[in-house]
């Protein structure tokens, strides 16, 4: 039996090697949100789309061009969807004309949002195939996207707005 | 005041665990001490089976002053799920798992009686002891399941998470997976006991090796419990979908198989001791992992309402367990003894290397891709996806090759065979497995990977049964015993050989069931009103209606489906949406109609008055994939029953 | 039934093509690079490239194997774009553009993600070279071993109780 200690260098470089960055690792993953997807749309042009609202009438992105546009897409399921449509009713109503506000139905049946949506102040539209919700690569409800004048998506949104959070992107708008 | 008994005993738990442990540390031979350590290890481990049974009884009375029963408990729930909520969620499942070391270091306190002088004993045992001090504290200070529930108490609560009401197997696949995974501290203890102390023996490594192979069956058995629950529960028609969590089960037991083989090696021939304690360290390693991977909320996964704030504790847990590793081994590496070299490539020797190799590349490339989108965000700052797709590329391949050298290992001699040797051994094995390519082809099947990995398994399955038929042979010849007496005198003494080929044997079963499975499943989606029908493959199906049925905590909505083959009119298979009080979407059952060939899988997509979705599934094999893990079991089980050693009599002359 | 169901939902999809199948699909990723599909080619084509696809609302499954409502109708636009000719790489180009890199279950081959798939081929053929090493100086170790072994039974003796092995 030895009375000395002798380090093995290359078993102990190896294990560390493998063994902190493996563990760095971890600790950075520590603060990431695995749910949170950033989107790749945001700075470039909004999908077009042309969908039917529930009154009927034809909503297209072109119709919207020239001012900002708060498209939103939300379902009668989504308790938080619940919760965030107050809050769009009351910025459409407090924007008026200076910024469109639009919802798109996202899995769900019409006549279900029918009646959630009577009196909202804005068009509601049909989204058939949920192709728009695909061209817009939306990941769960609620989310919303924020696009500017132009045509350009500024910012988009995954979870509930708030009328503070939306005044506070609209203003940050270029 | 319940609540404030469970906390005590989880108190009375950690300051045995931690006295207990500086005790055995500290001995250094002392007897009494060594001693005063073992009692406060079974005071440790009495503590946290007597907390647990409490939160037990808390939870059938609906004691809900004990925060945990407050979270998980309900008056609806039914008797057997309200026990078993016990691992529903994360306070509890800590506590569980507490429960289930105390239960395997009571054995092993039991086992090590005699044996207080051996200093590898008591640092193993100390090893154990800082262990359960760890979760004690944990509990205690972190996740603590006996809180007071504060003011008013509430008269009823939300009940367990529906998932843990689907289904049977969701009561037995938790402690499953906990036996294996908790019980890998044991021969983790035992190797650091060895390495503290600088020497090992034969009599050591057996041992250890034992305590591996328990925990190793009931991994075995809760992955798989795992499969069969996502195969009939999750309804899409699969078992496996290299979830997170589902390789964090895996990560451990791929160690461990690499163990348990490489350690013949070190028995027999005193080779590669320093490799030997390194796979038991990673094993234990990679539970730790798995067990923060699962908790820690990192990672995207279908566990994920496991998420909790456990998750940098495990993680300071892990780096002590790892770090502590390295530099251990490294310090020690120079006493362990060299042993007899190997002569030849083409021994078992070589094969077991090999072996070892292969499933180091298969841990490390699920470690990878598991823990790559991690990577991808802290160095690019997005998200990418590893799933599915990524894992089968790389594990089939190396799946196959282990196939093979399944079948190779035992076909070669110890020591070392000349080509002419290796080619007698293995040619009657390799017709065999190009026979059962042959009949399958015949049978319609085209896959090429799946052909290769169904050869590899006919191969390997013949090396398996003409060894198992071996020294039953040999007994027969040699001793003119009957069959019966020789297949009984083979299992008297040479039972860990006999188990480890049934095991094979098993694996070639599951192997094939999987390649068969994967290569040639037919899938058809419908959506039908009331009589309407549609075929897959040679069956004709019939939707004849929707119906309910109430149950105290859920609503289980049917779909019937008349079956008929052919001609034969089958029954009626009836899948079914589940609605739970406590959840927003329904969890689906599909209703599974198996036979020695194949399964008739029915699921629903979606379900309401005028009409079902529904999507038709044909798997092939797949009652052999549950038959082949039984197998597993079963050797394993024999493998681990001890045979009677004959004990040296020293004779003294007078 | 179900082949008149499939061209029933494509010629549904077609009629009411919007935002996908368009100009801007084109000016995205192109003309169609592949050949239009049908029959079942076409699902067969779709079945392998939709078990690469994440279904977006899922946890880590394939949008072939969901049953849920948004990855069916991702598995139909997915159906269009085959039938109109478009290749997968660019079927997924083209999502990965709405979705990011996270809607592919299997990383795109370059830059970072080289990391992921050429590692594990590396740590293989380097354990290869470390254990056919291993065997060979293994191997001569036993030479030298048989070779001074019948030297002197005593020297081997003392050798083999000091060096260790066992049996």
């Amino acid at each position: 039996m030895s009375a000395r200690s002798r380090i093995s260098w290359p078993v102990l470089l190896v294990g560390l090697v493998v063994v902190v960055p493996l563990l760095y690792l971890f600790v950075r993953g520590l603060g990431f949100d695995p749910k949170d997807v950033a989107s790749p749309l945001v700075g470039k042009p909004a999908p077009v789309f042309a969908l039917e609202a529930l009154d009927g009438s034809r909503v297209s992105l072109a119709t919207l061009r020239g001012r900002p546009l708060i498209l939103n897409f939300s379902a009668t399921w989504c308790v938080p969807c619940r919760q965030e449509h107050g809050e769009l009713v009351m910025a459409a109503r407090q924007l008026g004309a200076s910024a469109s506000v639009v919802n798109v139905i996202y899995e769900d049946e019409p006549e279900a949002m029918r009646a959630w949506v009577q009196g909202s102040g804005f068009p509601t539209l049909i989204d058939p195939g949920g192709q728009t919700a695909i061209a817009y690569g939306v990941y769960g409800v609620p989310e919303t996207f924020f696009i500017d004048a132009s045509g350009v998506i500024r910012e988009k949104v995954k979870g509930p707005v708030d009328l503070g959070r939306i005044r506070d992107t609209l203003e940050a708008m270029p | 005041m319940t609540a404030l008994i469970g906390r005590l005993l989880i108190y009375v738990a950690l300051a045995c665990a931690a006295s207990g442990a500086l005790l055995a540390f500290a001995a250094r031979g002392d007897t009494a001490r060594l001693k005063l350590s073992r009692r406060l290890g079974y005071g440790f481990a009495g503590a946290f089976i007597l907390a647990t049974l409490w939160m037990i009884i808390g939870l059938v009375r609906h004691d809900f002053s004990i925060s945990y029963v407050a979270h998980v408990g309900s008056l609806a729930t039914p008797l057997h799920i309200t026990i078993v909520s016990l691992w529903s969620s994360l306070e509890g499942s800590i506590l569980f798992w507490a429960a289930v070391l105390s239960i395997y270091s009571l054995f092993f306190l039991r086992a090590q009686r005699g044996r207080e002088a051996d200093p590898r004993s008591a640092y193993s045992l100390g090893i154990i002891l800082v262990v359960g001090a760890f979760f004690a504290l944990l509990i205690s200070a972190v996740a603590n399941p006996f809180l007071a529930t504060p003011l008013p108490i509430p008269t009823d609560g939300n009940g367990p998470n529906p998932l843990l009401q689907n289904h049977a197997l969701m009561i037995i696949h938790p402690p499953m997976l906990y036996l294996g995974y908790v019980g890998m501290t044991i021969p983790f203890a035992m190797a650091i006991g060895a390495l503290l102390v600088g020497r090992t023996d034969p009599d050591w490594m057996r041992s250890m090796r034992r305590w591996m192979m328990v925990p190793w069956g009931f991994l075995t058995a809760g992955i798989v419990l795992g499969g069969w629950w996502a195969y009939e529960v999750l309804g899409w028609g699969g078992w496996w979908g290299w979830d997170p969590v589902e390789n964090a089960s895996l990560l451990p037991w791929l160690a461990a198989t690499a163990f348990l083989h490489v350690s013949m090696l070190e028995e027999r021939r005193g080779l590669y001791k320093g490799w030997t304690f390194t796979l038991v360290l990673v094993t234990f390693a990679l539970t730790v992992l798995g067990t923060f991977m699962t908790r820690s909320g990192v990672f995207n996964s279908v566990h994920a309402f496991t998420q909790s704030p456990i998750g940098p504790t495990f993680l300071a847990f892990l780096a002590v367990v790892v770090l502590g590793s390295v530099v251990l081994l490294s310090l020690r590496l120079h006493r362990l003894e060299p042993g007899r070299p190997m002569r030849s490539a083409l021994s078992r020797e070589a094969a077991f290397v090999f072996q070892n190799l292969l499933f180091v590349s298969f841990t490390f490339t699920v470690l990878l891709g598991t823990a790559y989108p991690l990577v991808a965000e802290a160095v690019r700052g997005i998200k990418v996806s590893v799933g599915g797709p990524f894992f089968s590329d790389f594990v089939v391949p190396i799946g196959i090759a282990i196939l093979f050298l399944m079948g190779i290992g035992p076909a070669l001699p110890w020591g070392a065979a000349t080509p002419r040797e290796a080619l007698r051994a293995l040619v009657v094995p390799l017709g065999m497995g190009g026979l059962v390519v042959v009949a399958f082809v015949l049978g319609g099947v085209t896959h090429g990977w799946a052909l290769t990995a169904l050869g590899a398994c006919g191969f390997a399955a013949a090396v398996s049964l003409r060894e198992l038929a071996a020294p039953v042979r040999a007994r027969i010849k040699a001793h003119g015993e009957s069959v019966f007496a020789a297949v009984a005198g083979t299992f008297r003494h040479g039972r860990r050989r006999l188990g480890g080929h049934i095991v094979h044997l098993g694996v070639t079963l599951l192997g094939g069931a999987i390649a068969i499975s994967s290569a040639d499943q037919k899938m058809v989606e419908a959506v039908l009103h009331d009589k309407d029908s549609f075929v897959i493959g040679d069956y004709w199906l019939q939707y004849t209606g929707a119906r309910v049925v109430s149950e105290p905590h859920r609503e289980r909505h049917f779909a019937d489906f008349v079956v008929v083959e052919g001609t034969d009119e089958l029954g009626v298979m009836s899948p079914a949406m589940n609605r739970y009080s406590a959840a927003m979407n329904a969890i689906g059952t599909p209703a599974v109609r198996t036979s020695a060939s194949h399964d008739l899988y029915l699921s629903i997509m979606h379900l309401d008055d005028n009409e079902v979705g529904v999507r038709a599934f044909i798997n092939p094999g797949m009652a052999w994939l549950w038959i082949g893990a039984g197998v597993m079991l079963l050797g394993c089980a024999i493998a681990v029953v001890p045979e009677r050693r004959v004990r040296p009599v020293v004779v003294v002359a007078t | 039934m179900i082949t008149s169901l499939a061209v029933a939902l494509t010629m549904l999809l077609g009629a009411n093509a919007g935002p996908v199948l368009g100009p801007e699909l084109n000016d995205a990723v192109g003309a169609p690079a592949g050949i239009a599909l049908s029959g079942d080619a076409l699902e067969r084509r779709l079945a392998v490239l939709s078990s690469e696809i994440r279904c977006p609302v899922c946890q880590g499954q394939a949008i072939v194997d969901s049953p849920a409502e948004s990855a069916r109708h991702m598995k139909e636009q997915v159906r269009a774009m085959l039938a109109a000719g478009y290749s997968d790489e660019q079927i997924l180009t083209w999502l990965e553009g709405r979705y990011g890199e996270f809607i592919r279950l299997s990383p795109r081959a370059e830059g970072l993600n080289l990391i992921v798939w050429i590692l594990p081929a590396l740590l293989l053929l380097l354990g290869l070279g470390v254990v056919i090493a291993v065997v060979q100086r293994s191997r001569k170790a036993a030479r030298a071993a048989d070779a001074n072994a019948g030297l002197d039974p005593w020297i081997e003796k003392v050798r083999r109780e000091a060096g260790g092995g066992h049996e």
